[in-house]
């Protein structure tokens, strides 16, 4: 259940995104999803990439190869992208979205970053605090 | 190694899509698509500009409460004005007038509305703006009346229909005589001597005599009664004006 609204959520950015509000939202919501979610994330990645191509008129397949050398990335390191490791979290985000941002839209507005960090922070440990069923099994947990 | 990591494999069919959409291969594909995806995002768009007016109204409802009573006072404020310059035209046409009628520079006039018109015409006009008793009343150079009593914002005139007037006439043929009312709206010129002209249109003026002005317009005879027993001839008179058709009127202060 809780799949199909998050996937809801990234079709929404896809919309949002492509009609409204120039900021890569659909790659937030994507990179909030990978850090749960394992089972065919490459796949998602993919869709949500493809999705986003053909809402803005893009060149098909354009989105889908960022979006999966971010998926292969967060795979490369998935010990230190964990979702409890919310620094790296948030780098990565941070880097991923100005990298994104400049290929993209050809500007970072860095109160959007500002904002989008802060929104990502709290929907991360807001996910981890209320469905902590989701969080990838016992990554971190070493006692 | 596909098996379990597929995302170098997507990789590459992004990468061969890429080299189709550059090819134009995919046109065929992406043409129907676009039929599903233009409403879509004309309906977000409608959604998102609908949401920002709404926005708008609400973030701007103190300003715009602000102007609709704004737009509210200076559309009764434009009615208003809307009549004053009405009854300032009419005043300032009549004024023309009677600046224009030929009558002694020396005059001067206290401009008068009309409040009524009945057995006396009620002007608004009274001590306070100088109106006395006896003051002759005038529209032009046509005679109106005689103040008879005054107060401070509002005068009585006394109209030649009034029974109560005694106004020194002469013709247009010179003969001289009496107007004053005759009952039922009607004006009678009399103490007109049996040796004096009298014709059906001859015009009536103010003689000067009694403290009257000369030569104003009283009216024009309409019917004579001619009795060659009576030591005077009388006649009806037409009056010049019709004096409940009259808004504005001017007093003589100064002779």
């Amino acid at each position: 259940m809780i799949r199909i609204i998050l996937a809801i959520i990234l079709f929404m950015g896809v919309l949002l995104e492509s009609t409204i509000f120039p900021f890569p939202l659909t790659l937030i919501f994507f990179m909030l999803m990978a850090a749960f979610w394992d089972d065919n994330i490459a796949l998602w990645a993919f869709i949500a990439g493809l999705a986003l191509d053909l809402f803005s008129g893009k060149i098909l397949g354009g989105n889908s190869v960022f979006f999966l050398a971010i998926v292969w990335i967060s795979q490369r390191y998935r010990m230190k992208l964990h979702p409890a490791n919310l620094y790296y979290q948030l780098i990565f985000m941070l880097l991923s979205v100005i990298i994104y941002s400049s290929l993209i839209y050809k500007s970072v507005e860095i109160w959007k970053l500002l904002g989008a960090t802060v929104c990502y922070a709290i929907i991360l440990a807001f996910l981890r605090g209320f469905f902590p069923q989701l969080e990838r099994h016992g990554r971190l947990i070493v006692e | 190694m596909t098996k379990k990591n597929p995302t170098l494999w997507l990789i590459i069919i992004s990468f061969l899509l890429i080299l189709f959409d550059y090819s134009g291969w995919l046109d065929s594909f992406k043409i129907p698509v676009e039929k599903v995806i233009i409403p879509t995002k004309q309906t977000v768009f409608r959604a998102k500009t609908a949401l920002q007016n709404f926005t708008d109204i609400l973030i701007k409802y103190p300003q715009l409460k602000k102007l609709t009573d704004d737009n509210s006072r200076i559309v009764k404020q434009n009615r208003e004005l809307a009549t004053e310059v009405k009854i300032c035209n009419e005043e300032n046409s009549k004024l023309r007038y009677q600046l224009g009628a030929p009558l002694p520079a020396s005059y001067q006039f206290i401009p008068a509305q009309v409040v009524t018109v009945g057995r006396f015409m009620e002007i608004a006009a009274g001590s306070k703006a100088g109106v006395k008793p006896d003051m002759v009343v005038v529209d032009g150079k046509t005679f109106i009346g005689k103040v008879a009593s005054v107060s401070y914002g509002r005068s009585n005139v006394l109209l030649p229909l009034n029974t109560e007037l005694s106004l020194p006439v002469t013709t247009s043929r010179d003969a001289k005589g009496i107007v004053t009312g005759q009952g039922g709206g009607k004006i009678l010129l009399d103490k007109v001597l049996q040796k004096d002209p009298l014709f059906l249109g001859d015009e009536v003026f103010t003689s000067g005599e009694g403290g009257y002005p000369t030569d104003l317009i009283v009216g024009v005879i309409s019917h004579i009664n001619a009795d060659d027993v009576s030591t005077y001839k009388q006649a009806s008179l037409e009056p010049a004006l019709d004096y409940n058709k009259e808004k504005m009127v001017f007093v003589i202060s100064s002779l």
